[in-house]
């Protein structure tokens, strides 16, 4: 199934702030807020949103993508993801 | 039986029974006892060449490698102590401690050494990027005799403090990992801690003094569960230590159901609780080893250990066990465990008047050190552990002040007042919650708080939330009152 990008990008940007930024104004976090540099997750909270992706996008990443790479902004992620789906 | 007094030997009579065997692996590297032995002199002899001696400190700031080893065994050799430091903790933390032990010299990775060009000399590029630096320093405090290491935890003052450790107590510690796991020059050690944790102890120089292989892991793959769960099973481990955090993250998210796990023969933990239905998760993929339970401070080492049965019946959190056949212990009228002999460190570095109230001596001349920590005695006489009487909390195994994080927020030119708390979410993690009241609304953002704290605290102390609020409420004595801002959240 294709997903637009854009798509992909909010529903990222939503379980972030659902699940590592509590009481945060939504506002501040745009796509290229640095997330695992900038402090917002750390390697729990890394794996909790790969375990998402995994689920919502149905495929797995090979151990070695679980990188900073692939995940230290909603831009990188979600173009991660287009990579994996063909989006 | 042992002649042992200085933890440079277990090398070299590793060296001597087996030089061929492998010593260390990391990555797609290896070193046998022999050559880990023989590169280690070598540096030794740079170390004496800039008079490093007993009385000395150097510092190692770098990542996890077979260099970081060398480093370590070299600086042993020399007699003086090594202080390793956490090259992903912010320099500013770094540099504190490494003015505050007067290293006489520092053993550092190029890209560490910029921040130190001031004041430190560069004598000679060794292997690997690795720099030789000597203090620039004419006279440095002395250290005591016997000291082999010294850890920084993280200090109720605010800032880290150092522990210092000798040969004569880590050794004690060591000979009762000996007689407790029987490890053989057949197992394979794991050492999953950075070499600033005390975890580290046991898996160097337990491995080292039984000439077995010790598997380095680099500090990305100890955070990822992924390729750890890959690790340990293709390198073959026997032994594996860590704190319970990492084995929940690895049931959790490591798909341990892809591998293959039959040498792993003993698996320890330590450093905070363990819950047991995420050990049962854990023990459904990894049915084979024996588990161990073991507590104890940084000050103590392991003090306490509690072999968990092959069948849990109860949900109740598991003991800490029984006092280690090194120690002895009791147990003040407050509940507080106080741990006594020989295998407990030696002090504080230049301990404050704080500090000094943490070891008292008896009159039969025995030690104590007050652990901080309260506990009761369960009907089979084990120890359960049941909080503490200060505001120090475990996170993923990290001992953390809670002033510690205050400070550091204290230092945001726009931060008026901060207070920090902990407590557990559902999962029993230590959610740490800073309550913050800045001088300006654009400044209440959680975001530019956070990014604040990854460039000024280790990551394991970064708030998990931050809550803006106008002023902090206070008690009748006009001290910040905690037990209201629990109330909060």
């Amino acid at each position: 199934m294709k997903q637009n990008l854009q798509e992909i990008k909010e529903n990222i940007k939503n379980f972030i702030i659902d699940s590592f930024l509590k009481n945060a104004d939504t506002k501040e976090l745009t796509y290229t807020t640095p997330l695992i540099s900038g402090g917002i997750m750390d390697s729990i909270s890394t794996m909790q949103l790969v375990n998402f992706i995994e689920h919502k996008y149905n495929f797995e990443f090979q151990a070695h993508e679980v990188d900073r790479d692939n995940l230290d902004s909603i831009n990188l992620i979600s173009n991660f993801i287009a990579s994996k789906i063909g989006g | 039986m042992d002649n042992t007094t200085k933890l440079y030997q277990l090398l070299d009579l590793s060296a001597e029974k087996f030089p061929d065997a492998i010593a260390l692996r990391f990555q797609n590297k290896q070193i046998s006892y022999k050559d880990l032995k023989v590169a280690s002199e070598k540096l030794h002899i740079q170390l004496s060449a800039i008079t490093i001696t007993s009385t000395d400190r150097v510092a190692i700031y770098a990542n996890k490698s077979i260099d970081f080893v060398i480093a370590q065994f070299a600086i042993l050799k020399s007699e003086a102590a090594y202080v390793p430091i956490d090259a992903n903790a912010p320099i500013e933390r770094n540099s504190y401690i490494i003015n505050n032990c007067e290293v006489k010299a520092l053993i550092i990775h190029k890209s560490f050494y910029e921040s130190f060009k001031q004041n430190f000399t560069l004598v000679s590029e060794l292997e690997n990027d690795l720099l030789l630096l000597k203090s620039n320093k004419e006279t440095l405090i002395k250290s005591p005799p016997d000291l082999a290491y010294i850890l920084y935890t993280s200090g109720s003052t605010g800032k880290p403090k150092g522990v210092m450790y000798s040969h004569k107590a880590a050794l004690e510690f060591i000979n009762w990992s000996s007689a407790t796991f029987a490890p053989t020059n057949i197992d394979c050690f794991s050492s999953h801690a950075p070499f600033h944790f005390d975890l580290s102890i046991f898996d160097l120089f337990v491995s080292i003094k039984h000439s077995a292989k010790l598997i380095l892991i680099d500090d990305q793959t100890a955070k990822q569960p992924l390729l750890l769960a890959q690790l340990i099973s293709e390198q073959k481990i026997s032994i594996w230590y860590s704190t319970p955090t990492i084995l929940n993250m690895l049931t959790t998210y490591g798909k341990l159901h892809k591998y293959n796990y039959e040498t792993l023969r003993l698996v320890l933990f330590a450093g905070e609780v363990f819950p047991i239905n995420q050990f049962l998760n854990l023990k459904h993929y990894w049915k084979k080893p024996t588990y161990y339970n073991l507590y104890g401070p940084t000050e103590t080492n392991v003090c306490t250990h509690y072999k968990i049965p092959d069948e849990v019946k109860s949900l109740i959190a598991f003991p800490i066990g029984k006092c280690c056949e090194h120690y002895k212990s009791k147990i003040l009228p407050s509940g507080e465990l106080l741990i006594g002999g020989n295998g407990i460190m030696l002090n504080y570095w230049q301990p404050d008047e704080k500090n000094n109230q943490a070891l008292i001596k008896d009159e039969q001349n025995t030690i104590w050190y007050k652990t901080g920590d309260l506990v009761e005695i369960d009907s089979a006489n084990n120890f359960i552990f049941k909080g503490r009487i200060d505001r120090m909390v475990k996170r993923n195994g990290y001992r953390i002040e809670l002033l510690e994080i205050e400070q550091a927020l204290h230092q945001h030119p726009e931060i008026i007042e901060n207070a920090v708390i902990s407590g557990t979410n559902e999962e029993n993690a230590t959610i740490i919650t800073a309550f913050v009241c800045c001088k300006s609304v654009d400044w209440e953002s959680v975001i530019k708080m956070k990014e604040y704290c990854s460039k000024n605290l280790p990551v394991y102390m970064i708030p998990n939330n931050f809550i803006f609020i106008k002023s902090l409420p206070q008690t009748a004595s006009n001290k910040i009152d905690y037990q209201q801002l629990k109330q909060l959240i």
